[in-house]
């Protein structure tokens, strides 16, 4: 095997492609030739580090992250860095706040310093395209274990580590996945559930274009499990590179036996299908996702039955996140007693949350369970853009609940996050500084669930139109405040009434900005002032 | 297993388990309002007017609700009449709800709730968006504004009559109802069998003679059996002023379960024949009209004088007629010369025995032998359809194009008929569909199967008049009566008849047959005659009589007794 002096690990998930991944890497690779470096510099395809700046190289040794942002900047660093060993500070990924937060350390030490990367663990370290670089990174030797064990000590293990379900609800997996088992009907089925649709969520994504073989290893054990030969990964439309990426992974895995018929020489077999979404947020639904699975129309069905006894096709589903699966490789192999040393007391492991809006330092990171929303805002993500004052944090994404700043103390965990009436949905935590205007952010938000219901149950499919109608005449100023009344009784009969998540959540977000913001309200109708300047009207 | 017991608005009831909260509520007659609900269709949930609180505070909607031990819902508190008023406010200002303006204004469910709930206003500003109209089909209105999306006729098309051909499109407040993924109703798949217009809760969709003719409530129902094929299936037929307005499939008919075709649903509407109403006799080229005690007169006694009266009946009619006429001519005529318009294959009718319709939708292996019910037998093809759907798997013998030739698993040329026969010996639960009609050599290839027989024969009572032994031509014969009813009369059977001296005709219309008639009596429709008639299962069923006869029109019935009084 060939020994490089320097490895410099190229992140091409969609976002750095979108942003010239493959031209860095040819100009690159044309510079090292320049450079007569082709034997010392080897240039590696990896995921990203969730990092939301221009196209990232990390060079090791050292572990300096590069954000290239301007191609005329890669023959000097080739010349600097490279060639004369020099690091180039001024092409070091820097973060604008609150003074200037210059990178020039390490990842390890630096960005990640307060991160802990279980589920991303290989994420923008290997090529996702390549098994081998997965396998080396002990990847599939959890599978390989499970046939030491019985299905049932698998289920046991997934139990006893309290994992819960990362999609939104936090329902404990190892339970799911027993009631599956236990479900007497035949076959059953696994289900990847990777149509993340959710507003601002893109966690799934950078763990499936990162590291897509954990998915496929974790799927096939939780078939082991309860007793299921086919997998499905139901990926959202838009994901290109996630598609190519799972589909890969599955050829190679199968190429080596470690998907297909008699896996590793067991008597287990496993096959996994990639089932691509047509761009519709309902399907993230798990009844949803089935209905359109089976190629009907996505729109959930009446609970119960339940997927682990009556899923896909009428058969018993394990119905899994991607962000939950990925966890489960490191369960089987390191134990649920390691698993529950990370996170607090009821909500164990760690959690990829994607941080954006008003925030210095957006992107994908990952926490254990416990740490505040000031420690994920002021901390990892540096504090809020211009240095001004946080207004909400809407947690969890479109669906999720809004967070003001009275409980930023409050830990990110299911139960704490619970006592204050929210939920921690899907992860995402949108962060809006004090300019913005609550009427106008609502506006959008029902704008897309008005766009997305899916106009099978009255109050969601008639109750949203009326509900943004009534948001556009109080931004006009022609109505009275007892409007705001009108608009609430009106949420909570969606809330209470619609028939799935959506209609309901999309009341929720009324109901809140109605609860923390009624004064913006009355101010809109009263003076016609917005705080944004967003919703002038004449007076 | 045991009883369930719950509380229903403060009463412990107890139940059996499997049962919805709706059900439970209106087996103890709790009336709770729904919209998309209908009783023979599988809740879906959609309106959530249904909604009930429970104890825990939720509301939830009672139709997809199952009712479980301990549970205690209340059916009108505060907070559901509040929802439901909220839900119907939406929905009234969803689209083109401005009830004045509505054909079936007074007969619509949307309106009632509207009224049980003291709609009084628009809440919202209504009508939202504009929708088309598809009014192009032949049948059917289809009014996309008065949509209220409960997806009955979506249910009823696909989960009850098989066709899928109504379907969702769009989502949101896009949604809207579509034949066939965006094609106009005219030029969908669409069958007309118009089961999505007998379950339409609004004005929604509507049948083109039905919707401008009045309310439901002020016509006159009768219950009957469609007498347009062999298969009987249970209709009500709603009449205004002895004018037929509009034929509904019957729910609890063990026939075809409410399941209508066009023939059976808008044929009888469309009926655009001149009716025969006073006997004409021809005389040297000319024709006059009689009195009808002159016509029967004039009848008998030309079959009194002729040396070899013949009789031919259409299988439409009654048992009582088929019975009268047999006794016509073995008794008072002392001929056997009588026929039917049918001829069947007597080893064929033999083969069917206990066959049902009801095995259709069990069977696990069903053949379609040399006859497509999609054209003459509709509920039948629906019932096929049905068990396709389920499962079961199609083989068709044809040499033709055939409408079910997608539902096939496979199709076969008559010429391979030894293949599926092979084929057959290893599967279950078969049933044979087939024309008993056929030859001596197709019997010999479908009696090699073990399976269940279903012939199609072609008329209503083609299996009574069979069983009292009718089947076949007349022979030859100088004077000929014939009890028409609606038959026009093919070249085959004008053929037959070019070297009978003397034709007596007892028919409902006009036709070829009355032109070349000596003697033409008018007779009663179907529609207008009460009776028994025997369906291909062998299933003996009442008619009724759903209008009244025009003035001196009697039925075939009355007609041959009267002739047999002349005779006598």
């Amino acid at each position: 095997m060939k020994i490089y002096r320097l490895h410099v690990l190229l992140s091409t998930d969609s976002r750095s492609i979108l942003r010239g991944a493959f031209e860095v890497e040819k100009i690159l690779r044309e510079e090292i030739a320049k450079n007569g470096l082709e034997s010392e510099v080897q240039v590696l395809r990896t995921g990203g580090w969730g990092i939301e700046e221009g196209v990232q190289l990390t060079v090791y040794p050292g572990g300096l992250v590069y954000v290239i942002n301007n191609m005329d900047d890669i023959p000097y660093l080739v010349e600097e860095h490279f060639l004369k060993g020099r690091p180039v500070k001024k092409l070091m990924y820097e973060i604008e706040a609150p003074a200037k937060v210059e990178m020039a350390l390490p990842i390890e030490e630096e960005i990640m310093k307060k991160q802990t990367r279980i589920i991303l663990r290989n994420v923008g370290l290997i090529n996702p395209e390549d098994i081998n670089e997965y396998i080396a990174h002990d990847g599939y030797q959890a599978l390989a274990h499970v046939f030491t064990m019985t299905p049932k000590q698998v289920i046991a293990e997934v139990k006893a580590s309290e994992l819960l379900g990362r999609g939104g609800a936090g329902f404990p997996t190892g339970l799911k996945w027993e009631l599956t088992a236990n479900a007497p009907a035949k076959p059953k089925y696994i289900i990847c559930n990777a149509d993340e649709g959710e507003p601002g969520t893109f966690k799934d994504r950078v763990i499936m274009e990162g590291d897509p073989h954990s998915i496929i290893e974790s799927m096939a054990i939780a078939g082991y499990a309860v007793g299921a030969n086919k997998g499905f990964i139901y990926v959202r439309g838009e994901y290109d590179l996630s598609i190519h990426r799972l589909n890969v992974a599955i050829k190679q895995a199968k190429e080596i036996g470690l998907l297909g018929k008699n896996i590793l020489g067991s008597i287990f077999d496993f096959d996994i299908e990639v089932r691509i979404g047509a761009g519709s947020y309902v399907c993230g639904e798990e009844t949803a996702l089935m209905e359109s699975l089976e190629g009907k129309r996505g729109e959930p069905r009446s609970k119960p039955p339940y997927p682990t006894t009556e899923g896909l096709w009428a058969k018993p589903t394990v119905i899994n996140n991607v962000e939950t699966l990925a966890n489960i490789p490191l369960i089987i192999l390191k134990g649920a007693e390691w698993y529950k040393s990370l996170g607090v007391e009821g909500s164990r492991g760690t959690k990829v949350f994607t941080l954006f809006g008003d925030v210095n330092a957006k992107g994908v990171i990952e926490v254990p369970f416990g740490f505040t929303l000031k420690e994920l805002i002021y901390e990892i993500g540096y504090g809020i853009k211009g240095g001004k004052n946080l207004k909400l944090v809407q947690l969890g994404g479109s669906s999720g609940s809004f967070i003001t700043p009275e409980h930023l103390d409050i830990p990110i965990d299911w139960q704490s996050v619970r006592k204050i009436g929210a939920g921690q949905g899907s992860g995402a935590i949108l962060v809006l500084d004090e300019t913005r205007c609550v009427i106008d952010f609502l506006k959008n938000l029902l704008a897309f669930f008005t766009h997305e219901s899916c106009g099978k149950c009255v109050p969601c499919r008639v109750g949203l139109p009326k509900a943004l109608d009534l948001l556009n005449r109080i931004t006009s100023g022609n109505v009275d405040t007892d409007e705001l009344e009108f608009m609430e009784d009106l949420a909570n009969v969606m809330k209470n009434t619609s028939f799935c998540g959506l209609g309901q959540a999309a009341a929720n977000q009324i109901l809140e900005s109605l609860k923390y913001f009624k004064t913006e309200f009355i101010n809109h109708i009263k003076t016609g002032y917005c705080p944004a300047n967003k919703c002038g009207r004449l007076l | 297993m045991g009883k369930l017991s719950l509380k229903i608005n403060g009463n412990e009831v107890e139940v059996d388990p499997g049962l919805t909260v709706l059900q439970v509520a209106k087996s103890f007659g709790i009336d709770i309002p729904t919209l998309c609900h209908h009783d023979q269709l599988n809740p879906i949930g959609a309106c959530r007017l249904c909604v009930v609180e429970t104890k825990q505070g939720t509301l939830q909607p009672a139709c997809t609700l199952p009712a479980t031990q301990g549970l205690e819902v209340e059916t009108e508190s505060v907070r559901v009449v509040e929802a439901r008023k909220f839900i119907l406010n939406l929905l009234f200002a969803e689209r083109n709800h401005y009830c004045m303006y509505c054909e079936v204004s007074g007969d619509c469910e949307l309106q009632n709730m509207g009224y049980r709930y003291g709609i009084d206003h628009f809440a919202f500003s209504p009508y939202q968006n504009k929708f088309p109209t598809d009014f192009g089909h032949k049948y059917i209105l289809l009014e996309h504004n008065r949509c209220i999306l409960c997806r009955r006729c979506v249910r009823a098309c696909s989960d009850l009559a098989s066709h899928y051909v109504l379907g969702i499109v769009n989502r949101g407040a896009h949604t809207m109802l579509s034949p066939d993924m965006e094609s106009p109703l005219k030029a969908s798949s669409c069958v007309s069998c118009g089961v999505c217009v007998q379950v339409c809760p609004t004005g929604s969709l509507s049948d083109k003679i039905g919707a401008y003719l009045g309310k439901t409530a002020e016509m006159t129902k009768t219950k009957s059996v469609c007498a347009n094929c062999s298969v009987g299936c249970g209709v009500i037929a709603f009449t205004k002023a002895n004018h037929l307005i509009k034929i509904w499939g019957e729910w609890e008919s063990p026939v075809n379960h409410g399941i209508l075709c066009e023939l059976g649903r808008f044929t009888p509407l469309y009926e655009k024949r001149k009716k025969v109403l006073q006997p004409i006799i021809r005389q040297e080229g000319t024709r006059e009209v009689e009195s009808y005690q002159e016509a029967i007169k004039k009848a008998a006694l030309k079959l009194k004088k002729a040396t070899n009266p013949g009789g031919l009946i259409n299988a439409k009619t009654t048992n009582e007629t088929v019975e009268a006429f047999s006794n016509l001519f073995s008794d008072f005529l002392k001929s056997k010369n009588v026929g039917l318009m049918e001829s069947y294959n007597e080893k064929a009718v033999k083969l069917s025995g206990d066959g049902c319709l009801e095995d259709i939708l069990t069977a696990e292996t069903i053949v379609l032998y040399k006859v497509d019910p999609s054209v003459s037998h509709g509920v039948v093809a629906s019932w096929v359809k049905r068990a396709v759907t389920s499962g079961a798997y199609l083989y068709i013998v044809t040499d033709e194009e055939h409408n079910l030739a997608f539902h096939a698993t496979e199709t076969f040329k008559s010429s391979e008929a030894d293949k599926l026969v092979d084929l057959l010996g290893n599967k279950n639960k078969v049933v044979v569909i087939f024309n008993p009609q056929i030859e001596d050599s197709d019997l010999h290839i479908l009696a090699k199967v073990k399976a269940v027989y279903l012939p199609l024969f072609k008329s209503a009572n083609s299996m009574g008049a069979v069983k009292k032994g009718l089947n076949g031509n007349l022979g030859k014969s100088d004077v000929a009566l014939i009890v028409a009813s609606d038959f026009s009369g093919d070249s085959n059977l004008l053929n037959s008849l070019k070297d009978v001296g003397y034709l007596i005709v007892i028919s409902n219309y006009i036709s070829p047959l009355t032109e070349r008639a000596d003697l033409i009596i008018p007779s009663a429709t179907w529609l207008e005659t009460s009776g028994t008639i025997t369906n291909l299962e062998g299933k003996i069923q009442n008619i009724s009589a759903i209008r009244e006869a025009s003035e001196g029109v009697k039925t075939d019935r009355e007609i041959i007794v009267d002739l047999m009084g002349a005779l006598g």
